[in-house]
Formats: C-alpha cells, structure tokens, sequence
C-alpha cells in the first residue's frame, strides 16, 4: 500500500485527506461514524472572539451539482473552544487545525494570543472572508494590503503552522496569495466558497435568510483547480486544496495542480464516509498507478 | 438516542401516490425499523451522483419494527421529490438515520391531541398508531389546502382515533386551518376527554387527566397552535420542519431560535429536535 503520509508547513500528517472547516463542526457528530483520527486533520468549525449566533433560516439552499450556506458562523467563541473542544478532539487522537474568523484586525489579533496558550493545538487557518466591520464591510480577503496585515498580527502570537484561507472571491488570487506569503503564512488553503444566491421563484425572493451565500460543492471545482493551479505557480507555500472534492480521482486533480493536501467540504454532507472512503480510493489509485507515495505526484 | 445506526441502502418496496400530488414510499431496512421512533426523520439521497446534491430530510410516516419496514410520505415540489416520484420497487435507496429525537411519549394517561397541517401530518401516523397501542385516547386535527392534499385519515381511523379535519378552501371539514376546529374543542372543555368527563367511549384511560398534545406543520400553523396550547394551558410538543445540511447536527444549517433560563440561544432542528416545547420555540415571523 502506498505511503500516505505528507509533511505541511511542519505538520505531518498520516494521510493528505482533511475534514475542511464548517461542515465538521468540532468533529463530535462524525465520530459516531468513524474515529476523528481518521482525517490527515479537522479543520475545525470556525471561531470568534466572542460566541456567535449566527443567521437566522434558511441557512442551506440547493444549487446544480452543490448547495449554497449563510451559517453566519453560528460557533461557541474561541474561549469555549480552547475549554472544552479542543481538548476532547485532542484526547480521539484528532490533529486539530483551529479556524479563526474577526470583525477587525484587532480581533484576529486577540483571538491568535489566546490560542498561542491552548495545549495540543497542531495549526491555526485564518479565515480572511469575513466583513471588515473597520472598513465598511469590505472583506479582509479581498485587499492584498489587509489580508497581509490580518497575516502579521496572527503571525506575532502564533507558534504553530499558520495557514490562511483564501477567497475566490477576487480578480487576482495570486496577489493575495504573494502578500500573506510575505507576511509570514506557512501555507495556503484555497478555495472559501463563491458568493452566490438563488432565489424562490413561487415566493418571489432569495431562499436565503441573508439573501447571498457561500457555494460550494462539485459546482465549483473547476474554479478552486484553476485556483490552486495558478497559487502554486505563484508561491513557494504549501497548499491544501478544497472546493467539490467527491472523489480519489478528485483528489488526485488537486495534487496535479500543486497541492499537498486536499479537504473535503460539502461531500460530507451527503456521503457521511466520505473521508474514509477517499483516503482508501486514494491509497488503491497510487497502488494501481505505481506510486510509493503520495508525495511523488508531480504537480503539472 | 442521536446514534446513528445507518448509513447504507434501503430496498424501495413500493412507491405510490396517495393523495394529490403526495406520494407514499415504503421501504425495507430492518435496522432502522427496528430502532425508530414517531418523531423522528431520515436523511434521503436523491440522486447517486452530485446533481440534485443534497440530502433530502423526511419524517418517518410509518414505522413496522416487526415488518422491518418504514414508510416515508412526500410531496412533490421540486426536482428532487420529482425524481422520486419516478421511482419503483426494487431500487436501492439511501437513508442516514433514524436521526433526531422523537416525541416524548409521557407516561401521563390523560389523552391525546395531534393536530397536522399539510405534510406535518406525516410523523403524526406512527404516533397514533403507537398512542394507541399505549391505550390513550387520541384525537386528531388534520388540516390542508383542500380535501385532495389530506392523507392517512383512514390509517387514524382504523388506529382508533377520533378525527376532524378542516380545509382552507372549505372542500372538507371546516373552512379553515386544523387550528379552527382544534380552537373549539378547547373551548368545549375538551369533550370526551381532557378536563371534562367524556361518556363516549374515547376516554379510557383519559377521564380528567390533563391531555397532552403534539403538532407538526409549517411555521405559521405551528404559532396558531402554539397560541392555543398558552390560552388553554396544554403541554404541547411541536415538530419543526428546516432545510437542513447533513442532519447529524454537524454544519448547524438547522438551527432555530430556543428560549431557555439564559435567553434566547440557537438549537439544531435536526440534532436537538426536530420535536420542541412550545414554549421554548420562538415562533415569530
């Protein structure tokens, strides 16, 4: 059976298949299905400084071939994370990557200090596609100037991997990618979701409570390979890649286009055994292909 | 309770159409027969591929643990329900569940009030027949649009259950919502149950006890019953119905507005429900 192990930014993990943050929550549901340790590593549900509520429903809507999401990052805060989560997906063996969201530089900042004190954790990912309430809503992942800025005040209090999550939400994903590459990020996650919206034609409005969403699934893979495609070719970092991975073969698109590892979103959400499903998949196409590892793919 | 026992096909046995435009699929699985309870839901895939891509949540509308079978009922209103409605005996379908909590079935004798709107009648049928079996006096308040959207009211009636039904379009029953004629029981003082002493024959068992009642159906519906159930003091359970995400509570697509001690916080329909108190429900708008 061909080696599974990738070693990312100093993380090594025993198989490049993760759990991508928001649709895992903090794993406790899918551990009824098969052990946390299972996934290379969770990406865990994405925190604030403070608790969240989130959004009101509907929060889900089916879109071809994927769904689009308006959560609003409904979470427990970065305390109760620290407290109580983190150290129960430690003890099932997981590797935990904390995803952290702010409404200001500031934020981000506070929440990077009180995470530089929590035991076990093995990676933080900022998520950049939040509202910059200091800045009109603009979102931070969307200015090479900010999104740096949010990198270098994480950066200060971080002491393990630090990887940023990038929006496809941009004309230049590239510029993005070189200015949180220069502010210190040890890898890349790509892609977030895609802004979209669908709308009730019998109601007449957005099937969203907070009319736009997130989309993600199968529908937008071809935009998160071109993505990771054009990142890789851009900076000498890292990337774990994500955006309607359903299969080993999806999988393996993604490493040819320059990842290291992949996660998987959506799929979760209608097949439960995804994860476990891919990891094997991927471990028979390498034996069938002749790899010994999956490191030796050579990225296109 | 929230395990979840199944995640592999179940075998289509039959499929078809009850009502108009409303289907009923039953299928064999003998795991989650065997394990269900009324109340609770499975999590439907509607295609094998990615396209319609999520899982389609459905109550259980019947439940044969002996039989290892269970009974979904649907509405085509969509692609998904309308590929569904395509299909035939001997297909392979894929279910995650039995998922959620069901209705909490007290042990108090006192009788029975179900009240449905539309497809919220659709978890209430396992109840009754289970009620039933428990020797509870059950009435039931099943409302629709019209007379040709209501369904299982023959399955109620042979459950040994009292029925009244009501229309908006005033083609059967009263003109109104279920809520109409449920209003004038309540204020009948219950008759045949409840707080008044029936005298015929629905009462075993329930004589002045007090009646608890469960209800399940769109928002609105719910915030009328709800209503009721404050000015005539009865315990009620309402089952919700939300998009949902993965129905295992994982991606909080679900999650409703719940009051309790500490204020109004944030609930997953299908992981802490889909059945709640009615008071702690916020129901607005």
């Amino acid at each position: 059976m061909a080696d599974l192990r990738v070693r990312l930014a100093g993380l090594d993990l025993p198989n490049p298949i993760l759990a991508a943050s928001g649709v895992y929550g903090f794993g406790r549901e899918f551990a009824k299905l098969y052990p946390p340790s299972a996934p290379g590593a969770i990406m865990a549900k994405g925190v604030t400084l403070e608790p969240s509520a989130g959004n009101l429903t509907p929060r889900i809507a089916e879109a071809p071939a994927g769904m689009l999401n308006s959560i609003g990052l409904e979470n427990p805060g970065v305390d109760a994370f620290i407290r109580r989560e983190l150290p129960w997906m430690k003890s099932q063996g997981a590797r935990v990557i904390a995803n952290i969201s702010g409404h200001s530089v500031g934020e981000y900042e506070e929440i990077s200090r009180r995470l530089s004190e929590a035991e076990g954790l093995d990676a933080i990912e900022v998520n950049i596609s939040c509202p910059n309430l200091d800045h009109g809503g603009l979102v931070f992942g969307t200015d090479p100037a900010i999104a740096a800025e949010v990198t270098a005040r994480v950066r200060k209090h971080c002491h393990v991997p630090l990887i940023v999550k990038l929006s496809p939400n941009v004309t230049d994903i590239t510029a993005i990618a070189k200015a949180v590459a220069a502010e210190g990020a040890d890898a890349l996650s790509l892609i977030n979701t895609l802004l979209g919206m669908a709308i009730d034609v019998k109601a007449r409005k957005p099937v969203l409570a907070r009319q736009v969403g997130g989309l993600s699934g199968p529908a937008i893979k071809p935009v998160a390979l071109r993505m990771v495609w054009e990142t890789a070719r851009a900076v000498d970092l890292p990337i774990i890649g994500m955006g309607g991975i359903l299969s080993a073969e999806d999988a393996v698109e993604f490493f040819l286009a320059g990842a290291h590892a992949v996660a998987i979103g959506s799929g979760n959400l209608i097949r439960p055994y995804i994860i476990p499903e891919i990891i094997e998949g991927l471990g028979r196409w390498l034996d069938q292909e002749g790899y010994a590892s999956v490191n030796d793919i050579r990225r296109l | 309770m929230n395990d979840i026992s199944l995640a592999k096909p179940a075998l289509l046995i039959s499929n078809r159409q009850i009502a108009d435009g409303i289907y009923a699929m039953d299928l064999q699985e003998p795991g989650l027969a065997a394990e269900a309870r009324p109340g609770q839901f499975v999590m439907l895939a509607v295609s094998e591929g990615a396209d319609p891509f999520l899982r389609r949540p459905f109550s259980l509308a019947g439940i044969d643990g002996d039989g290892g079978k269970i009974r979904l009922i649907y509405q085509v209103s969509g692609r998904g329900t309308g590929l569904m409605a395509a299909w035939e005996a001997g297909k392979q379908v894929s279910l995650l569940g039995p998922l959620g909590n069901g209705f909490a079935l007290d042990a108090q004798p006192g009788p029975a009030i179900l009240v449905g709107g539309g497809m919220g009648l659709a978890p209430l049928l396992p109840l009754a027949k289970e009620l039933r079996e428990r020797d509870r006096a059950v009435y039931v308040f099943a409302g629709a649009r019209s007379l040709g959207l209501l369904f299982g009211l023959s399955d109620f009636r042979a459950y040994g259950c009292m029925v009244q039904i009501a229309t908006e379009d005033g083609s059967g029953g009263a003109a109104g919502f279920a809520t109409l004629p449920l209003g004038q029981y309540m204020q009948a003082g219950f008759p045949g149950g409840g707080r008044a002493s029936g005298t015929d024959g629905m009462t075993r068992g329930g004589g002045s006890q007090a009646p608890s009642l469960y209800a399940c159906g769109p928002a609105p519906f719910l915030r009328a019953v709800a209503g009721l159930c404050r000015d005539y003091g009865v315990e009620a359970q309402l089952s919700m119905e939300e998009r949902m995400g993965c129905g295992i509570g994982a991606c909080m697509g679900c999650s409703v507005q719940i009051r309790t001690a500490e204020g109004i916080v944030r609930k997953r329909v299908c992981y802490d429900g889909p059945v709640f108190r009615a008071g702690e429900v916020v129901l607005d708008g």
